[in-house]
């Protein structure tokens, strides 16, 4: 519960904040090489490997009744919807949202974050603005290119290994995939940006006693970011795709 | 001058400390000494607002600076500077970044002078030529006094020192103090200490403040503190000998003072 109130207050807090300047474009840049260009390959890894494990389960599935030809459709929608945002933040709070709860929670205990207080530096202005945008910024796109990549995973087995034509494969999905898929999903996306990168932060801004504390502070990052991204994910997709 | 009014602090339910009053008064050094463990780094935070009092009010200048926070205690926070006890340097910065940080952030000088203020410091902590070293690379004393560079960078009018020699040898203590007592004089700022250094107090201080079992115990120069039958500030003061027998008195420090 204490934690709640103080994302909470932290979330508050970061509006407050936003809009002040000075921006510091350098820490945004810097912000989201750190969650984005670093994050690619384990994120485009993740979104192949489950396009292409769609492709093998879908085909499985439909072989048993002759529709074969969906599993481009049920791939593209699975990963536009669905996977591409969820796995792409539940890979981004393992690999960014656990450096930042770290990263914080070390300044926290050897008092740099109090030391920067004491220069007349916000620190959720020069630390934590940064990295919240960065974050919602970066994972949308983090999530274009695991979307594409996953869906060309799953082209490549269903067509090359499975031997569905391709053009049908093409055909069948165009024909029922929406832009509004897309869309919805880098919605989404944006939000678990928002979710881990205010929980992760604000689990390392809360850090106390020393390497154990940010160990701590770190471990619980992880959990409650993942957990609030499945279950924002829920509430967002009756939002966005109705029931 | 800074007034610390009735302030009291429990962490959890345990009290820290109690009711404490405090008179801080303008180009003095004053020392807040005590045992480990009673709140004297937490009063001094409370000072520049890193803590806030439960209840109590604190005052600089007169005006009441509890509950200032964000914009509007920024023109506050510039007149203070912190040195803290494990030096709190940023770790992913050089040394000269260190020093810079708060020039640039608050843009208190032109971009093209912060090298020149850089180098002014690290040459008022001895410390010449190493901007470009990371904290890392540096010996716990020289984080000290890198510390200390970059709590005076800002030319603040009262710097606020957190256990500055604690853990360091004898000789490093010595030129710490040394240090201490020449940005003092440079800066002509107001100095408060915290230590459980009874030399070094007894040295520097223009008043000791001696805080034990939650309560502010004793209040006064050198001299009077020495002279307080107290039996806990005695116990104290005296675990390592009698130190008050060989410290300087008050008519030395008033000529020490004239001297400078």
């Amino acid at each position: 519960m204490e934690a709640a109130g103080e994302m909470g207050m932290l979330l508050l807090n970061l509006v407050r904040w936003l809009p002040r300047r000075p921006w510091r474009l350098r820490n945004l840049l810097r912000q989201m090489e750190v969650v984005g260009v670093n994050s690619t390959f384990v994120v485009l890894l993740t979104g192949l490997f489950t396009g292409m494990v769609l492709a093998l389960q879908s085909y499985n599935g439909f072989a048993r009744f002759g529709a074969e030809s969906l599993v481009g459709t049920v791939v593209a929608l699975s990963v536009l919807r669905e996977l591409g945002p969820v796995l792409a933040g539940l890979m981004v709070t393992a690999r960014a949202g656990s450096l930042m709860a770290a990263e914080l929670g070390t300044m926290r205990v050897t008092e740099q974050i109090d030391a920067m207080y004491t220069m007349a530096v916000n620190p959720i202005h020069y630390l934590l603005v940064p990295r919240v945008v960065a974050t919602i910024l970066t994972l949308p796109m983090l999530v274009v290119l695991s979307d594409f990549i996953g869906i060309l995973g799953g082209y490549l087995v269903a067509v090359k290994l499975l031997g569905i034509n391709s053009t049908l494969y093409i055909n069948k999905t165009i024909q029922f995939v929406a832009f509004s898929d897309m869309a919805n999903g880098l919605i989404k996306s944006a939000v678990f940006g928002l979710v881990l990168s205010v929980v992760s932060c604000s689990f390392g801004m809360r850090a106390r006693g020393g390497a154990a504390g940010v160990g701590r502070a770190t471990t619980q990052a992880v959990v409650y970011s993942s957990v609030l991204i499945l279950v924002a994910d829920y509430i967002l997709t009756s939002l966005l795709f109705g029931r | 001058m800074i007034r610390l009014e009735k302030i009291s602090k429990a962490f959890g339910g345990q009290v820290v400390f109690k009711d404490i009053d405090l008179t801080i008064e303008k180009g003095n050094t004053t020392v807040i000494l005590g045992p480990s463990g009673t709140g004297k780094s937490v009063l001094l935070k409370h000072i520049v607002g890193l803590l806030k009092p439960d209840s109590g009010r604190v005052y600089l200048e007169g005006q009441d600076i509890t509950d200032l926070s964000g914009r509007a205690r920024e023109p506050f926070m510039h007149r203070f500077g912190f040195v803290f006890q494990n030096s709190a340097l940023f770790d992913s910065m050089s040394v000269y970044d260190n020093l810079a940080f708060g020039l640039l952030e608050n843009h208190l000088c032109d971009k093209s002078e912060i090298p020149a203020r850089v180098a002014r410091e690290l040459e008022r902590v001895e410390l010449s030529g190493i901007e470009e070293k990371m904290p890392a690379e540096l010996s716990g004393g020289m984080q000290k006094r890198v510390g200390l560079a970059r709590a005076t960078i800002m030319d603040p009018e009262i710097i606020l020192y957190d256990e500055p020699t604690t853990g360091l040898d004898p000789l490093t203590t010595v030129h710490i103090n040394r240090l201490i007592a020449r940005a003092k004089e440079e800066l002509d700022s107001t100095v408060v200490i915290v230590t459980h250094d009874v030399k070094s107090a007894l040295e520097m201080a223009d008043s000791i403040a001696f805080l034990a079992e939650s309560r502010m115990v004793a209040v006064g120069s050198p001299a009077e503190v020495c002279a307080n039958p107290e039996p806990l500030l005695q116990e104290f003061l005296n675990a390592r000998g009698d130190v008050c027998e060989h410290r300087p008195t008050d008519d030395d420090h008033a000529e020490a003072q004239a001297g400078r």
